[in-house]
């Protein structure tokens, strides 16, 4: 078992822009998946399964009345299935395991269940101008030349999208449409460069999904 | 008939002398928590936490609790953001934090869930499970 301190006042400044989160089993605190505004985790009511070998930071606030915020230490049930790193849970054999949340002196605040679930799906998103995920890319994407058009991946096991990030690796023809860094882990800018066909690889968790792509004059 | 209404009494103070264990939470989908206080047994399974408070005439006073093998399962203490009722010989006593615990499941087994309040011990069967 491997413990970690939290700062749970720092994480409560760190609220994500996203609504939802799980309640945690004795009900004394609210856990939420740490993400990007627009990522598609955040969309998910509830802590999503994480999917296996992915990170997930975990976004804590006490419910309790009448205490201010203490530092937590998260303690994993099975270490088989997920391990701690910091304020965050890395995915690893698929199943559950309790995710407990401790004070500093080992008294257990609250805990919740978590679900490891293995990738069986890796979609690639089409992005907004702002970084909002508006729709799964299945087919071929014409642009101009000139045109930038944001994407992002995630994971999903069978139809249900996955929590956690993991190293996205994407490929294109640089000479048609070069990929340029957006600033976010797992998100990307294709600059439609020269007339021509290439192909968008999105690799990760052993996946690979591709997308047509076609510039235009 | 004499008898009857002492051996009653002496049932019920016995009921009220042992620490009455409860859980506070479920399993999650498809696997077990699951605490029989009269038949003080625990199922559990296997990475898998479940919270219970301890009560003995309200919230156990100087409780603690430990199991037998440690390498199968994990006891912590809880803190519980409630408040129990206390009764001394029966009538309202004020009211006092309840004393929680939670078990966590490591290792498919065997062992004893032991919780000691007020210097009176009470002893659970505990069976670790897939």
């Amino acid at each position: 078992m491997f413990r970690t301190i939290v700062p749970l006042g720092a994480l409560i400044l760190a609220v994500s822009a996203c609504g939802g989160g799980s309640t945690g089993a004795l009900g004394q605190t609210q856990v939420r998946a740490e993400c990007d505004p627009g990522d598609v985790v955040c969309l998910q009511s509830s802590v999503a399964p994480l999917a296996r070998g992915a990170t997930l930071a975990l976004d804590i606030s006490s419910l309790t009345q009448g205490s201010a915020a203490v530092d937590l230490s998260l303690l994993s049930a099975d270490e088989v299935v997920a391990r701690v790193d910091g304020d965050a849970v890395i995915g690893g054999e698929p199943g559950v395991t309790a995710v407990l949340f401790l004070t500093p002196d080992g008294i257990v605040l609250d805990f919740i269940h978590l679900t490891v679930a293995e990738p069986t799906a890796l979609v690639v998103h089409r992005l907004t101008d702002d970084g909002e995920s508006v729709a799964e890319l299945e087919g071929r994407v014409q642009l101009l030349v000139g045109e930038t058009f944001g994407v992002s991946a995630a994971l999903r096991h069978q139809s249900q999208d996955l929590a956690g990030k993991v190293a996205i690796s994407w490929q294109t023809d640089p000479e048609i449409a070069p990929l340029l860094d957006s600033g976010s882990l797992g998100r990307k800018r294709i600059l439609a460069r020269a007339p021509g066909r290439t192909v968008l690889q999105a690799r990760a968790g052993g996946l690979i999904t591709e997308i047509p792509l076609e510039v235009l004059p | 008939m004499k008898r009857l209404i002492v051996g009653a009494w002496a049932l019920l103070a016995v009921a009220c002398v042992d620490p009455s264990l409860n859980a506070l939470t479920v399993p999650p989908l498809g696997k077990q928590a699951l605490l029989d206080s009269e038949a003080r047994t625990i199922t559990l399974s296997r990475g898998v936490a479940l919270g219970f408070d301890c009560a003995l005439d309200g919230p156990c006073a100087d409780a603690s609790a430990t199991v037998d093998d440690g390498n199968l399962v994990l006891v912590l203490p809880a803190y519980l953001d409630d408040l129990g009722v206390n009764y001394t010989d029966g009538l309202y006593a004020g009211s006092a934090a309840k004393t929680g615990f939670v078990l966590v499941g490591k290792v498919e087994g065997r062992t004893k869930l032991r919780v000691k309040a007020e210097d009176v011990e009470v002893e659970y069967e505990l069976e670790i499970v897939r």
